[in-house]
């Protein structure tokens, strides 16, 4: 089967509608065997993910929701939506998203920029991290971080020569990145953006950009950091840090939810209290099943149990890394290692966080913090990535 | 095979060589094994339940797992159920007393007095008043031989 | 398009990848090292340490029963509602709070307001409310949200039902539970019971975690009291008691006790004016209150009001002393009868004044009683008579009685404030004593007791010669009615011997029946007693007096011992046996009854006694006057008719035995008449009178023959508009200058 764009197949001149219908769909469907042991680490760590959810979940969802399975009701109900999704995605060709990189990058930032112009959400917070659609709520940063990796592979993969020139590789694609960044750090995403710009950079530095360029960039990715966060553009910064260092400064406070947190992580011990046995999650963590699930995870599972999931989300980058070197083109490759290190930055961020190995920055665990939307889109990643691997599978 | 050295004629080096497998018997009887067993019910079941075992084990694990948890929030559900329960019990009670010393008020003499006097009543008079002398004593009469024997038995 | 990844690529891939697992998670792990193997322990110390709380399960306090059973103080839970003033984010919130709280709780709007104003976490609003009241806020505070801001935390409330009833006996509790006065406070320990303490693992909202942590050390329930006390017998006691007070300007508060003269239970024991427990830091007496307005916004305000309030909690009949006066002439009479060194055949003349090592002392007759014996010194309560036997007994003898009867020591009632008797001070020493004092002590001036002293020695007079061991508290039960403690009548030593004391009763009887006491005489009881108007040297006031009764019944055993204490009347006749005695004989006239003493009329007194009117409505004019003239009384018509319309006094109203019942015939008018003074008449004034008005009398206070009997207050008012025929109830009293 060629992999010859759509576009080719409707020049021949044929009167058969059914025909271009069926070659249409043909060409959109992605043939051969996914790759098992990802999809088996996709689906261990979901389950994975799942039993802590619930685990975690059930005193705060009776507190204040009035039933134990509040939160674990409608994540499996995602769930399963998700792994149908995944497995449609998984026989979609990808290349035909080549198609709309542009399409999505311009659509995700006039809705970056939408979202800036629309009041905040809830009261009291100043995220404006939302866009509501009916009864539908999701963040415009996480369709932004899909089209930077899907643009960045696209444009990569046509123009690999180039990459070395700074005007192409550094310029072009540092200002693609950098007015997504914009946008999403005065939303005060702060997570939002340094995961986005880790996924561009390391895409840009996989493309091939001159290493000088590397630790040039970082250390102007880690002054322009420094530098929003001392000149107030992100205003939470400095109450952050000081929580960060010495949470008990606070203890009411700011200092609160590490301290919970790492009293939760701290009584795990090295076998944990065992699974259902946190203590922490009835109500001394806030939001147990949100950014801080990973502690309650600590406490039951115990350092054992924590090291292991450190272990599957890595066994599943490494998974990713082996697919994509495995690719047949330069698009598959960098759009496997892409969403493969997204998860990875992700999943490692908010275990630092959790940890206080960095000041807490609001992001989410893959796979096991609550979250339709963002399941539904991970799964949906998770699918593509088995799509290349589909398409490894073939025969030449 | 000789592949490795080259021939000599004192010695036989072939005894010291790694025999070749014969592996053409077992192939054979691999082959006539299968295709004898491929056939019959009883080889598809056996794979059947090769690949159903791991599964079923899964189940059971998840089950037992979820199972766990799902016990620990019926603890919790119902350990919220008695605090609320005992929060209302103790709630309940402290009206109780109030509303009892509410009522004892209410018969408290001075209240009681001007609730009477106000409804015209008045002080009972010498004559409306009279005595009885209640026995504490309960007496029995026995007839015995001639006359009778009282008997009293005191009650306390 | 092009062909796979490169070298380099995947070189690059790798690099980045290491970057993260190594770094990224590498980080974090060794973190999770740090934290749950290194510090793991102190972590969940520091993690058990904010989730088990120790909490403290507050032991219900225990209740004070009268010796019926019958509740006088119980406690029950409550709540104290506040507000985070710090966390009212907007005006709005403010208002609606203020104004939410203030109707729900009824408070002043403009207060709460200021209150929500401050800059404080913790403002109590309302300390002590209901659940009806508390339901209330809990539904405010989800109606408008604000759980965050008002807050209720459990309390207890403690009780007293029956307001001011015994209030100086049973006292009070402070914020905390714990007593501040009188039965609560001594016995604070009993009923506070044990604080029990629950180690639980609590979620952040402090509600219970469902692990199996808990160590439950039960809290112990208090004891509860049950009093000698008797609720009606209290409440009869504060009456009448509350009524002389007003009646007579008494400013200085008086005191009732009574009490079982055989066992040394107290019945009752009151002081006027009190307070109510339920409220006890608010003023309840109008004088004093109109007092205190009258110095509001001024410094000595706040002083005011603290002496104003620990002055209503004072309980008098222990704490106050004072020169008992005449009633103490039982001591020295009884003492001297036992010594032998006077006999009821003795007499004593008193020709008004008798003149001891120089000093004069009068008798309160100018004149003189001339020639008594010792029941008539008792009867006439004269001085110079008593201070004749003190001299006869001598100082010696005198003290030793003195002692005997306790009156140099504390009683030791199981109450606090106890006042005590210091040699020197409140009395003169035996062995520093001499003849001028023992004359002024002979008559009971001189030296100072409290009336809970001068009872027990009275009563020790009359029930034989014990000198019992007063007490308040019958016996102490647990929470399920055990008897912890039972407190069984102490004899503390016999005084004087049992023929003696039948003899001061006989003594006592005629001072009540043909003496100073007259008011206190009970028809169909026979009541003995001694008055007493004795002078309060330590003021500066010389007219200042208190006047007395101590008085008992029935006289051949006594069963019940009554002590009435007026401190500084201020009306027309102040004498103890006049504003004193009728007191005690109107407590003796309830509760005599009550307590199942049967009466005895003799034949004037059943003479005077009321019949219920008999029932002639509707009934022939004939039938009718038959019907009246049988039951003892006369008849007056009204109308022509043959048949009784309607009757005055209608059916079953008392009416005395020489009556008159109006019988109207006809649809007559009613024939009305303006109701006359009686005041100041004597019986037979007052009888005629009443005729003269076509009245009906009925008497009350007092044996109609005696002398200087007259009327002093009448039940419906001078110039009335009444009914012929209608009952009046005038109250008389004799109006001998007693002692």
């Amino acid at each position: 089967m060629s992999r010859t764009e759509t576009t080719q197949s409707t020049e021949k001149p044929t009167k058969k509608k059914v025909g271009l219908l069926q070659r249409l769909l043909r060409s959109l469907y992605q043939p051969g065997k996914m790759d098992m042991t990802f999809f088996g680490l996709v689906m261990l760590l979901l389950v994975v993910g799942l039993i802590c959810l619930f685990s975690s979940s059930y005193a705060y969802a009776l507190q204040n929701y009035g039933s134990s399975y509040h939160f674990i009701g409608k994540q499996i109900k995602f769930a399963v939506a998700g792994v149908v999704i995944m497995l449609i995605v998984s026989r979609v060709n990808y290349h035909f998203y080549r198609k709309f990189a542009w399409f999505i990058y311009i659509v995700s930032v006039i809705m970056l920029a939408v979202v800036l112009m629309l009041p905040p959400l809830q009261e009291g917070f100043d995220y404006k991290r939302w866009l509501v659609i009916g009864s539908f709520n999701f963040q415009p940063s996480e369709v932004a971080k899909f089209a930077i990796v899907l643009l960045f592979s696209h444009l990569i993969c046509d123009n690999m020569k180039h990459m070395k020139r700074f005007r192409f590789g550094i310029m072009a694609f540092g200002l693609l990145l950098a007015l997504v960044c914009a946008l999403v750090v005065v939303e005060t995403h702060l997570s939002a953006t340094l995961l986005i710009f880790a996924i561009g950079a390391s895409l840009m530095v996989v493309g091939g950009i001159k290493l000088r360029y590397v630790f040039g960039g970082l250390g102007a990715g880690v002054a322009l950091g420094a530098g929003a966060i001392l000149t107030g553009v992100v205003d939470y910064g400095s109450s952050r840090i000081q929580s960060w260092l010495d949470p008990w400064s606070d203890p009411t406070g700011a200092g609160w939810q590490t301290i919970q947190s790492l009293l939760a992580i701290g009584s795990g011990g090295v076998f944990g209290a065992g699974l259902g046995g946190s203590k922490q999650k009835y109500l001394w963590v806030p939001e147990p099943h949100n950014d801080f699930i990973f502690a309650i995870v600590c406490e039951e599972l115990g350092f054992v149990g924590a090291l292991a999931i450190i272990v599957l989300f890595g066994l599943l980058i490494w998974r990713g890394f082996t697919l994509a070197t495995r690719a047949k083109d330069k698009f598959g490759a960098l759009m496997t290692f892409g969403l493969t290190i997204q998860v990875g930055i992700q999943a490692a961020l908010n275990i630092m966080v959790v940890t206080n190995t960095i000041p807490n920055t609001g992001i989410s665990l893959p796979f096991f913090s609550y979250g339709g939307t963002a399941l539904i889109m991970l799964m949906a990643q998770m699918g593509i990535i088995l799509a290349i691997s589909r398409d490894n599978n073939m025969s030449k | 095979m000789s592949k490795y050295y080259v021939d000599s004629f004192a010695y036989d080096f072939d005894m010291f060589m790694p025999r070749e497998k014969r592996q053409d018997n077992i192939i054979e009887l691999d082959r006539k094994k299968t295709t004898v067993k491929s056939t019959g019910k009883k080889t598809r079941a056996k794979a059947k339940s090769k690949r159903l075992l791991p599964v079923v084990f899964t189940a059971i694990m998840l089950a037992l797992i979820v199972g766990n948890i799902y016990l620990r929030v019926q603890v919790t559900e119902v350990t919220s159920k008695i605090n609320k329960a005992q929060i209302e019990n103790d709630k309940l009670l402290s009206e109780q007393i109030s509303l009892e010393m509410k009522l004892e008020n209410d018969i408290a003499y001075k209240n009681l007095e001007e609730s009477a006097k106000a409804l015209g009543m008045q002080k009972a008079e010498p004559y409306q008043m009279n005595y009885i002398c209640s026995a504490d004593v309960d007496v029995v009469e026995v007839k015995e031989g001639n006359g009778l024997v009282t008997a009293q038995t005191g009650v306390e | 398009m092009a062909d796979g990844s490169n070298k380099s690529m995947i070189i690059r891939m790798f690099a980045i990848i290491c970057v993260i697992v190594l770094l990224f998670f590498g980080a974090a792990s060794v973190n999770l090292v740090k934290i749950m193997i290194i510090d793991g322990e102190e972590y969940k110390t520091k993690a058990a340490a904010q989730q088990l709380s120790d909490t403290t399960l507050s032991a219900k306090r225990g209740d004070i029963f009268d010796r019926n059973n019958e509740v006088l103080a119980t406690s029950a839970t409550a709540w104290t509602v506040y507000i985070t003033p710090q966390d009212i984010k907007t005006e709005e919130e403010r208002k609606t709070i203020a104004s939410g709280l203030s109707e729900i709780l009824e408070l002043d709007y403009e207060t709460v307001l200021k209150q929500t104003q401050k800059k404080t976490y913790y403002e109590k609003i309302k300390s002590r409310i209901e659940k009806t009241t508390a339901d209330k806020v809990r539904a405010f505070i989800s109606e408008h949200k604000l759980g965050s801001i008002v807050g209720l935390d459990e309390t207890t409330k403690r009780y007293y039902p029956n307001n001011s009833l015994a209030s100086t006996v049973l006292g009070f509790v402070g914020t905390d539970n714990q007593g501040l006065s009188g039965l609560e406070s001594y016995y604070d320990e009993n009923l506070s019971g044990t604080d029990g303490r629950v180690r639980a693992a609590k979620n952040a909202r402090g509600a219970d975690m469902p692990f199996s942590y808990e160590k439950i050390v039960e809290a112990q329930t208090g004891n509860s009291l049950v009093l000698t006390i008797d609720k009606y017998i209290q409440y009869v006691a504060e009456k009448y008691l509350e009524k002389a007070v007003e009646e007579n300007n008494v400013t200085n508060r008086g005191c009732v006790i009574a009490m079982d003269p055989n066992t040394g239970g107290i019945l009752a024991m009151a002081t006027k004016p009190d307070f109510d427990p339920n409220t006890p830091f608010s003023i309840t007496d109008e004088k004093t209150l109109a007092a205190l307005e009258e110095l509001k916004d001024t410094e000595e305000y706040n002083d005011a009001f603290n002496k104003a309030q620990k002055e209503q909690w004072r309980n008098k009949a222990i704490s106050d002393t004072y020169e008992p006066g005449s009633v103490f002439k039982v001591v020295t009479g009884s003492a001297a009868l036992e010594e032998g060194v006077v006999f009821l055949t003795n007499s004593f003349s008193c020709p008004g004044y008798i003149v001891i090592a120089g000093t004069r002392y009068h008798c309160h007759k100018h004149a003189g009683h001339g020639t008594q014996s010792l029941g008539g010194a008792f009867a006439n309560s004269c001085n110079p008579a008593f201070i004749q036997i003190g001299q006869t007994l001598g100082v010696k003898s005198f003290f030793k009685y003195f002692q005997s009867y306790g009156l140099t020591e504390k009683t030791g009632i199981d109450l606090p404030g106890e006042t005590a008797p210091i040699a020197g001070v409140t009395y003169h020493d035996g062995s520093t004593m001499t003849n001028i004092d023992l004359a002024s002590e002979s008559f009971g001036q001189g030296f100072n007791v409290t009336p809970i002293q001068l009872i027990t020695a009275i009563s020790a007079a009359v029930n034989g010669g014990y000198l019992v061991q007063p007490h308040v508290v019958s016996k102490i039960v647990d929470v399920d009615n055990n008897t912890v403690k039972n407190y069984e009548t102490k004899q503390k030593r016999q005084v004087i011997s049992t023929e003696t004391s039948e003899l001061i009763c006989q003594l006592l009887e005629s001072v009540v029946s043909q003496g100073s006491g007259k008011n206190a005489y009970v028809p169909g009881y026979s009541v003995g007693g001694k008055t007493g108007t004795s002078q309060k040297l330590s003021s500066e006031d010389e007219t200042a007096r208190i006047a007395s009764f101590c008085g008992f019944a029935p006289t051949d055993n006594p069963q019940i011992v009554v002590l009435v204490v007026l401190d500084e009347p201020h009306a027309p006749v102040i004498y103890g046996g006049t504003i004193a005695a009728p007191v005690a004989g109107s407590i003796l006239s309830d509760v005599l009854p009550y307590m199942g003493v049967e009466p005895a009329y003799n034949e004037e007194e059943m003479s005077s006694l009321s019949v219920s009117t008999p029932d002639v409505t509707g009934k022939s004019l004939e039938q009718a006057k038959k019907a009246i003239t049988d039951a003892g009384l006369t008849v007056r018509v009204v109308g022509n008719g043959d048949t009784v319309e309607r009757q005055v006094p209608s059916v079953g109203q008392p009416i005395s035995k020489q009556g008159t019942v109006v019988l109207y015939t006809g649809a007559d008018q009613a024939v009305m008449v303006e109701v006359p003074d009686f005041a100041g008449l004597t019986v037979s004034q007052a009888n005629s009178l009443a005729a003269e008005y076509k009245l009906n009398i009925k008497f009350s206070g007092y044996s109609l023959s005696a002398s200087n009997v007259v009327a002093y207050s009448q039940s419906i008012s001078v110039g009335e508009s009444v009914e012929i025929g209608s009952v009046i109830t005038v109250s008389f009293r004799s109006s001998d200058s007693s002692d």
